[in-house]
């Protein structure tokens, strides 16, 4: 009996202490797997090398963290920038990660919550006012007062640098434009005897003249799906031609307004010339549409251009641009949607200066120059002199492209940005509550305006 | 000679030593649980307790000010949202469709595959393709076949002239969510196919055979012996199933997105709009928890149906 509960209590020690251990191992392996996949946040994302490095002398490691923006080409063009970068910059090493479009809040606001954001970061085209309103820009007004000085500015559009003077700080930088345009098969419109639309009403004319259900063709397609960001970019595009915008001067949202009113009324009327099926489109079927030569008319994206080269090239040639209408708002409201992309800085960096010194360097002509030409079509340029390189000059399409970025192209943020924070909260709040419901018949457009309004109206609120 | 005080003293002296003893027979036991009981309260219980408190808050991340504890008002707002209430209503019209088709998908695929038959065996295992194809590629691939103007399958329905202008199958409302439950049902009845299949091997062959010797046929066999010897696996296999319906996420954002005109939004999938792209975590979270107490609902009563059968005592 003695011997038995000795041999027991010694089992009892054993497994304790082996238990623990285990617990030991498993809770350092979890907190060493924290600090090398994190950023630069406080809760522990320190790596050896950061680590050394605010002692002075070793390599910083900078984490950056950005979209999957484009084609491998792209992709790949923009880790040769990152690793060209870290070669001329022997005592900064960036490490890059790709984030995809379908979870990329998440990760975000997640990283954000958990104090482990990345030191430099691209998203969406709002993405550094909301992280604003958490607190968590790094003011880069230095960097402006540089590009303002050395001629930076002078060679963009106003827009590119204008938008991102937000509460007197500098919140990002644009780095490239996405461009939307109406594709059009200048073959089909010679048919019918019409010349390309430059109003809403040639618009109007043009796709009921050519909308031909029973041959198999409709008069334009374009996206309108619920819950895809595909969905709001046309309605806005006419938004903007009506004069309109998402908010006012004093950051109030601007839905239920005669701008956007007129807007949805004419993407109503437009519906009747595109595929029935409408409501479930996203920029996919549209350009598979076009592709398949069924459509006479298509909205998309500069990154038509190659695909329909690459997979309709019988099309290649028989494809134009029309110009950016004009709609109720005359010729100062002549615009095209067109996504002013950014880079910003994360204020939980622990290195502030390298990661200026990487965007200082990223945003180099020259470097911004090879991802664009990495795939021609797919990025707008962000200097007005880089319409003469070959890339936007050769292709007459692209160049039409371009010049309408350059001259025409703004966002959503547009004419001011107030509304900054509503308006890159809404998620597809616009394709939900206004667009959708009215493609599909659901509901009608004033109802749908005033919906709106009520529902994504309180995301506008500002602390005054 | 013993006196009557001695005796409490003593049994309870020998009761706290038996206690003693029996606590250090589980000492080692619970050594050895207490990772797994970590490792638990790391990744489910700690962000289960933060996001109940969340419930509970006015919290959207980009209006900090606006940051407070605020009660019930997010549960009580959200029960008075006519869009959570459709949206509800749509969880429970995905999961009564999906659940059901797939059963009785299930139940007559089980009752084929559980006859003798020459390539049985592929069948079986060819019926297990929808299951284990990854959702999002199923997903994505109906999509496309469903598609109004170039999907295969209104070019299969105009070719055969069974209709003379392209089904609005994701477009419209009302299909859509016909679509939706289609996509979903076909998705899922392998599960069930072989749940019910494992529950008819287990039906001795010798009551069957004597039902038939005594003069039943195959009808009064099914319903009087078949039916009621897998009806208990069956429930357990349609609550498993209507619980991960209720959350599929995957299956209305890939193909509808939700609509059209939110015809298709189930309450997980407006939980996730409101949190992640409205950044109302508060509202968002309360909406998920909603859907959670609304699962632990048939939770129990899976608990309780296992527990009749004896699994656990």
């Amino acid at each position: 009996m003695h011997i038995d509960n000795d041999r027991r209590r010694s089992w009892n020690r054993r497994g304790a202490s082996f238990t623990l251990a285990l617990s030991l191992v498993a809770a350092t392996a979890a907190c060493a797997g924290a600090g090398t996949g994190g950023g630069a946040g406080p809760s522990g994302g320190e790596t050896a090398s950061q680590e050394a490095t605010s002692t002075g002398g070793e390599k910083v490691v900078l984490d950056y963290w950005d979209m999957q923006w484009g084609s491998p080409a792209f992709m790949n063009q923009l880790k040769d920038n990152v690793k060209q970068f870290n070669a001329e910059h022997p005592d900064i090493e960036v490490k890059f990660q790709q984030l995809a479009w379908g979870d990329y809040t998440q990760k975000l606001l997640s990283a954000v919550q958990a104090g482990n954001p990345p030191d430099i970061g691209g998203g969406d085209s709002g993405i550094p006012f909301n992280m604003d309103a958490q607190g968590q820009t790094l003011d880069i007004s230095d960097l402006y007062a540089e590009w303002e000085k050395d001629g930076t500015f002078a060679d963009m559009p106003d827009w590119a640098h204008e938008k991102w003077r937000y509460n007197g700080k500098a919140v990002g930088i644009t780095w490239q434009f996405d461009q939307r345009a109406i594709f059009y098969r200048t073959d089909l419109f010679e048919a019918a005897g019409i010349t390309p639309p430059t109003t809403w009403e040639e618009l109007l004319a043009a796709a009921k003249a050519l909308n031909k259900p029973d041959e198999g063709q409709i008069g334009i397609a374009f996206p309108g799906k619920q819950g895809s960001y595909d969905t709001d970019q046309f309605y806005m595009t006419f938004v903007m031609q009506a004069g309109g915008g998402l908010s006012d001067i004093d950051g109030n949202p601007t839905f239920d307004t005669p701008e956007q009113l007129a807007a949805l009324k004419m993407v109503k009327e437009l519906s009747q010339y595109a595929a029935p099926g409408t409501p479930s489109w996203t920029f996919t079927e549209v350009l598979k549409e076009f592709n398949q030569g069924k459509a006479a008319m298509a909205f998309g994206g500069g990154w038509f251009v190659g695909d329909i080269k690459k997979n309709a090239p019988q099309l290649a040639d028989k494809i134009g641009v029309l110009p950016v209408l004009i709609g109720p708002g005359g010729k100062e409201a002549q615009h095209c949607v067109s996504f002013a992309n950014p880079w910003m800085i994360y204020n939980q960096t622990k290195h502030p200066e390298q990661a200026k010194e990487f965007l200082r360097w990223m945003m180099k002509k020259e470097n911004l120059q090879k991802l664009y030409a990495s795939e021609p079509g797919g990025k707008w340029p962000v200097y007005k002199s880089l319409l003469d390189d070959p890339i936007y000059s050769e292709d007459p399409i692209t160049a039409e492209l371009a010049k309408q970025v350059v001259n025409q192209g703004v966002d959503y943020w547009y004419p001011n940005n107030a509304g900054a924070v509503g308006i890159g909260s809404m998620g597809t709040g616009i394709a939900d509550i206004i667009v959708n419901p009215v493609l599909s018949g659901q509901v009608e457009p004033e109802a749908a305006l005033a919906d709106a309004q009520e529902k994504l109206g309180p995301l506008f609120v500002t602390e005054k | 000679m013993t006196t009557t005080t001695e005796l409490p003293d003593v049994r309870a002296a020998r009761d706290r030593a038996g206690k003693i003893a029996l606590l250090r027979r589980r000492t080692t036991a619970y050594w050895l649980i207490l990772p797994s009981v970590l490792f638990l309260g790391a990744i489910v219980f700690y962000p289960l307790v933060v996001g109940l408190a969340e419930g509970f808050r006015n919290h959207n991340r980009l209006q900090p000010w606006l940051i407070r504890f605020n009660g019930i008002d997010n549960y009580v707002k959200a029960l008075g949202d006519r869009e959570v209430l459709l949206a509800l209503r749509t969880s429970f019209v995905m999961v009564i469709g999906i659940v059901g088709l797939s059963y009785l998908l299930g139940l007559a695929g089980a009752l084929v595959l559980d006859r003798q038959f020459r390539g049985r065996g592929v069948y079986r295992a060819l019926i297990l393709v929808p299951w284990v194809i990854p959702p999002v590629v199923a997903y994505i691939s109906w999509q496309w076949m469903l598609n109004d103007q170039s999907g295969v399958i209104n070019n299969v329905l105009l070719q055969l002239g069974l209709i003379d202008h392209p089904v609005l199958w994701l477009a419209d409302p009302r299909l859509a969510m016909v679509s939706l439950i289609a996509v979903g049902t076909w998705s899922r009845f392998p599960f069930m196919t072989i749940t019910i299949l494992a529950a008819l091997s287990a039906i001795d062959r010798e009551i069957t055979d004597a039902a038939a010797i005594d003069g039943a046929n195959k009808w009064q066999i099914f319903r009087s012996i078949t039916f009621p010897m897998i009806l208990p696996i069956s429930v357990i296999g349609t609550l498993l199933q209507a619980i991960w319906t209720f959350n599929d996420f995957g299956l209305p954002f890939v193909l509808t997105g939700g609509g059209p005109a939110n015809a298709t939004t189930p309450l997980i999938l407006l939980s996730y709009k409101e949190a992640f792209q409205r950044y109302n975590i508060g509202y968002g979270t309360s909406l998920a928890i909603i859907s959670m107490v609304l699962m632990l609902g048939l939770g129990a009563i899976y608990l309780r149906m296992q527990k009749r059968q004896g699994v656990y005592e």
